[in-house]
Parts: C-alpha cells; sequence; structure tokens
C-alpha cells in the first residue's frame, strides 16, 4: 500500500482518538471557566506533555529543522532558546503564575494581568495582544496545508481548509479539557517523529562528528564554528531569538497550561516532563535540518523532515510519521484558537463591555452565553487564519512570530516581573505594557516590512528590542509611581 | 567540533543542572513541611 493509504488509516484512527478524547472533554465542561481553563485539573505528567507538544508546534517539526538546513549551526539558537530559555522562564515563573493565579481566580491571562496589578486597562492591553496571535495560527495552517499535501496528496489549500476545521470542531465541543487530553497523546507521536527523523541520519551519515565534517567540506559557512549568521541569527538576532523563546514560554496558550495543574508541588515534576519531551523536539531540529541539508540539498527548507521520513522508511512508517507532524500543528493550534476566543468572549465582551456597559444579566445566563461565544469565534477565528495563510509563507516560523511578538515584546515582560517583584506599580506595568505593545508594530510593520531595513524584519530581533524597553520601563517607573496596596498585593503572593 | 557545539552541549548541561537544583529543592521542602 502506498504512504497516501497508510496516511488514509492512521489519520482516521488518529481522528477517532481525537474525537472520543473531545468528547470526554465536552462531559467535562460545565461552565465557561472550565472551557477556558480547565483549573487545577491534571497532574504533572500531562501538563508536562501538553506544555511540550503546545510549544512544539508545525515550527519545530518542520519550520525550526527548516531554518538549520538553511542557516546551518547558526539556527541552533533557536534550538538553545527552545529548551534553555524555555526552561529558565518557566523555572523562575510558573511556580508565581500557578499561585497568583490560584489566588485571584484568574480565568486566562488578560484576566491574570488585571488581577494582578488591579488593571482594567491591562485585560484589553492583553486581550487585544491575545488577537494577534491569529497570524500564529495562520503558521499552523501553512504547516497543515503542507502536510495534508505530502501525507494525502491534497492540495495545499484543501489541507489548510480541512485541517483548520477539524481543529475547530473539536476544539469548540471540548474546550481546555479536549485541548489538554489531545495535546498529551499527540506529544507521544512527536516524539515517535523524533526518533523517526534522526535514526536515519545515523545510519546512513553517523553522529554529529561526521555531519559537521561533510557539511564544513561542502561549505565553510555550514561549519559548527559559524556562530552566527545574519539577518536570522546575526550577533544580535540570535541571542535574541533564545531571549524571545524564554518570554515565549508564558505566552497565555502556554501559560494557561501552568493554572490547570493540579497541585503548585508539582511543578517541578511538570518540568521535568516538559523538558525531557521538548529535548527530543530539538534533536529533530539538530538532526534534522543539518542532516536534511547532506543527504536532501536544493528542497525547501521547510520540507527536510518530510523528506527524510518519506525517503527512509518503508510507507507503512512513513505515513504514522506524518501524523506525528500533524499531530504537532494541532496540539498548538487548539491551545491557540482557545485563547482568541477566550480573550474576545471572556475578556473583552463579558469583563469589558458588559461591566461598562452596567448590563445586568444574570450570572448563569451570562456563563451559558459565553460558553455559547468561545465555541461559535472558534470557526470565526479558523477563517480568519486560513485567509492569512491562503500563501504559503516563505519561512513558517517567521510567519508565526509576527503574532507572537506583540505578546512577547508587550506583555510578557511586564508579566514576569509581576510575578517576581511585589512592588511593580500598576502604572508601570500598564505604561511599560502599552510602550511595548506599540514600538514592536511600529518596527515589525513600519521599519521592517514598510521600510524594508533588514533588522526589523526579523520578528525576533523587534522583540528583543521592545522586552529589553519594556524590562527597563517597568523596573524603573516602578520607584517612581505610586505603589499598589500591600494588603492586595500580598493576599496574591500568599502560599495556600 | 566547533564553538557552537559547545555552546549547545553547554546550554543543555546547564539545563540539567537547573532542573536538579530545582527537583532537590522541592525534595527537601516536601520532607520539611511532612516533619
Amino acid at each position: 500500500m502506498s504512504i497516501i493509504g497508510w496516511s488514509w488509516i492512521y489519520i482516521s484512527i488518529f481522528m477517532v482518538i481525537l474525537f472520543y478524547l473531545a468528547w470526554k472533554g465536552m462531559q467535562k465542561t460545565k461552565t465557561a471557566t472550565d472551557f477556558a481553563t480547565a483549573s487545577r485539573s491534571y497532574g504533572p505528567l500531562i501538563i508536562g506533555l501538553a506544555l511540550m507538544a503546545t510549544t512544539c508546534s508545525a515550527a519545530a517539526t518542520m519550520g525550526n529543522p527548516g531554518l538549520v538546513y538553511a542557516y546551518g549551526w547558526p539556527g541552533l539558537w533557536y534550538g538553545m532558546g527552545g529548551y534553555m530559555g524555555v526552561l529558565v522562564a518557566w523555572a523562575t515563573s510558573a511556580i508565581m503564575l500557578s499561585r497568583i493565579g490560584k489566588n485571584a481566580g484568574a480565568k486566562s491571562m488578560p484576566d491574570f494581568m488585571a488581577l494582578r496589578f488591579n488593571s482594567p486597562l491591562l485585560r484589553v492591553v492583553t486581550a487585544v495582544a491575545c488577537i494577534s496571535i491569529i497570524y500564529y495560527i495562520a503558521g499552523q495552517f501553512a504547516g497543515l496545508g503542507w502536510v495534508f499535501a505530502n501525507a494525502l496528496g491534497f492540495p495545499y489549500i484543501v489541507g489548510v481548509v480541512v485541517g483548520g476545521f477539524v481543529i475547530a470542531a473539536y476544539i469548540s465541543f471540548g474546550g481546555t479539557h479536549a485541548d489538554i487530553l489531545n495535546c498529551a497523546i499527540q506529544a507521544v507521536l512527536m516524539m515517535i517523529v523524533a526518533v523517526l527523523v534522526c535514526v536515519p541520519i545515523f545510519i546512513h551519515i553517523g553522529g554529529i562528528g561526521a555531519i559537521d565534517k561533510i557539511l564544513t567540506a561542502k561549505d565553510s559557512l555550514m561549519s559548527s564554528s559559524v556562530i552566527f549568521r545574519g539577518p536570522l541569527f546575526g550577533p544580535f538576532s540570535g541571542p535574541a531569538i533564545f531571549v524571545s523563546l524564554g518570554l515565549f514560554a508564558l505566552t497565555p496558550q502556554l501559560s494557561k497550561l501552568w493554572l490547570a495543574l493540579d497541585d503548585e508541588r508539582h511543578v517541578p515534576k511538570a518540568l521535568l516532563w516538559a523538558f525531557l519531551a521538548i529535548i527530543f523536539m530539538t534533536m529533530i531540529m539538530w538532526f534534522g535540518g543539518l542532516g536534511g541539508k547532506i543527504l536532501f540539498p536544493g528542497i525547501k527548507p521547510d520540507t527536510a523532515t518530510v523528506a527524510i521520513l518519506k525517503a527512509y522508511w518503508p510507507p507503512y512508517i512513513s505515513a504514522f510519521g506524518m501524523v506525528g507532524i500533524l499531530a504537532a500543528v494541532m496540539s498548538t493550534s487548539a491551545g491557540l484558537f482557545l485563547v482568541v476566543a477566550v480573550a474576545l468572549a471572556v475578556d473583552i465582551y463579558q469583563d469589558t463591555i458588559v461591566v461598562y456597559s452596567k448590563k445586568r444579566v444574570p450570572k448563569e445566563i451570562m456563563d451559558k452565553r459565553v460558553l455559547l461565544m468561545q465555541r461559535i469565534l472558534i470557526p470565526l477565528v479558523t477563517v480568519v487564519g486560513m485567509l492569512i495563510a491562503m500563501d504559503p509563507p516563505k519561512f513558517l516560523t517567521q510567519l508565526m512570530w509576527t503574532g507572537i511578538g506583540v505578546f512577547v515584546g508587550g506583555v510578557i515582560p511586564v508579566m514576569i516581573v509581576g510575578c517576581l517583584w511585589k512592588k511593580t506599580t500598576k502604572a508601570a506595568a500598564e505604561i511599560a505594557s502599552i510602550t511595548g505593545f506599540v514600538i514592536y508594530l511600529i518596527m515589525i510593520f513600519g521599519l521592517g516590512q514598510g521600510m524594508g531595513i533588514g533588522f526589523f524584519k526579523v520578528p525576533w530581533s523587534c522583540c528583543g528590542v521592545s522586552a529589553i524597553v519594556v524590562f527597563v520601563l517597568v523596573i524603573g517607573l516602578s520607584f517612581v509611581t505610586k505603589p499598589m496596596d500591600e494588603e492586595y498585593v500580598d493576599a496574591l503572593f500568599v502560599k495556600s | 567540533m566547533g564553538a557552537m557545539f559547545w555552546l549547545f552541549m553547554g546550554f543543555w548541561a546547564l539545563g540539567w543542572v537547573i532542573l536538579a537544583v530545582i527537583l532537590f529543592k522541592s525534595k527537601q521542602k516536601d520532607a520539611g513541611t511532612t516533619k
């Protein structure tokens, strides 16, 4: 049987499991908060795997190896940020995120920011940043299009549409419960893909020393002695992606998973599981990217891993690998849909528009209305993401970062300082966040895409600059602006 | 192997050290709570 035939079989089985878990999730979803966060519902193994599956997306399986394929070793700045930056961010902030989130009763990350700083304005700013994540969703759809085209022989655009609506359907039914349960399964599949990509490289080329020797002989720029290579991994943009990935680890689709962990004391175990799982994905980047360059020179960089799977495994195994890549795309997209739907329905509609219009709606009716809104918004978000993904992007990872950057550059630095330092003030948080948000947009769309200045065309360089500005502003202004009510802040930080 | 290889491996090792410290500290805390 051909790879397409096997892919149909595996994808059908995968869909049955997907919708079974969505049905389980639907049974557990009673309120709008269950749908949005699944508060304190899962242990460290499930959360650790879900963290990995949500962190690693189409980028981890296709886009990031593609960057290493195109840029050589300097592309591994992305890989290093992927495990080290992410680990440091979680290790420093996860316990406090979990604790403050629980003490404040936060329903989402915009809600978290609003409650931490007692600022309705920050709720709106964070919710708007969440909506920009639609670009990240579009990046996932591009990945879906490629997987469907390669695995099932569909045209790219059909893959984008079919895959997009499948994810929208299971998330609309099962919400965060479906997302987390599916992510745990998808993480295991992704680790199997990592093994399937790396083993042929070991067999046909050898270890990392052999890879380095062959690449260096072909092109000195591909040698392991090259640390920086612009524009994507230059002396600023290389370290910038490392730091930006650390900040990325606290983006809402990932931060909210800490709110779903059953006990704050389980944070270290969840970290261990997530780190172990992420290492598998770093291996794909390392071996898939560099090994792919040797075995398949001259192909489209983002398709290197798919080429390895197709060429070196019999159809029934390579088709399984395709399903693993599909799982990577789906797990991340699901979390992203939820972030955008929750930001619009809960944070902007329920907690801002309804509160300011002073309409009195009974709590039960409002809860049902918001739950329904979230479910309806998901297919709408899908359509917008599809429209952005209609033209396949040159580099998948860059398209995704255009959306992530608003959050990483504007909101996350404030969130980190707010978690670690009680004396962060409301005014400092508001000014720093809005400034970061605005300067990121000016840099990426004005100076980069508008004026064509090379440095600002790299989304993570823009993230790096705005994150530095925001860190300086939020810390500096906290010394000169009105402190927050001590009793209020102490109640948030108290260990229960 | 060149500098980028050692940088990559160095960060990796550092990751394990950080994790070991976090796990050790949490075990100590748990033991303290049980006492």
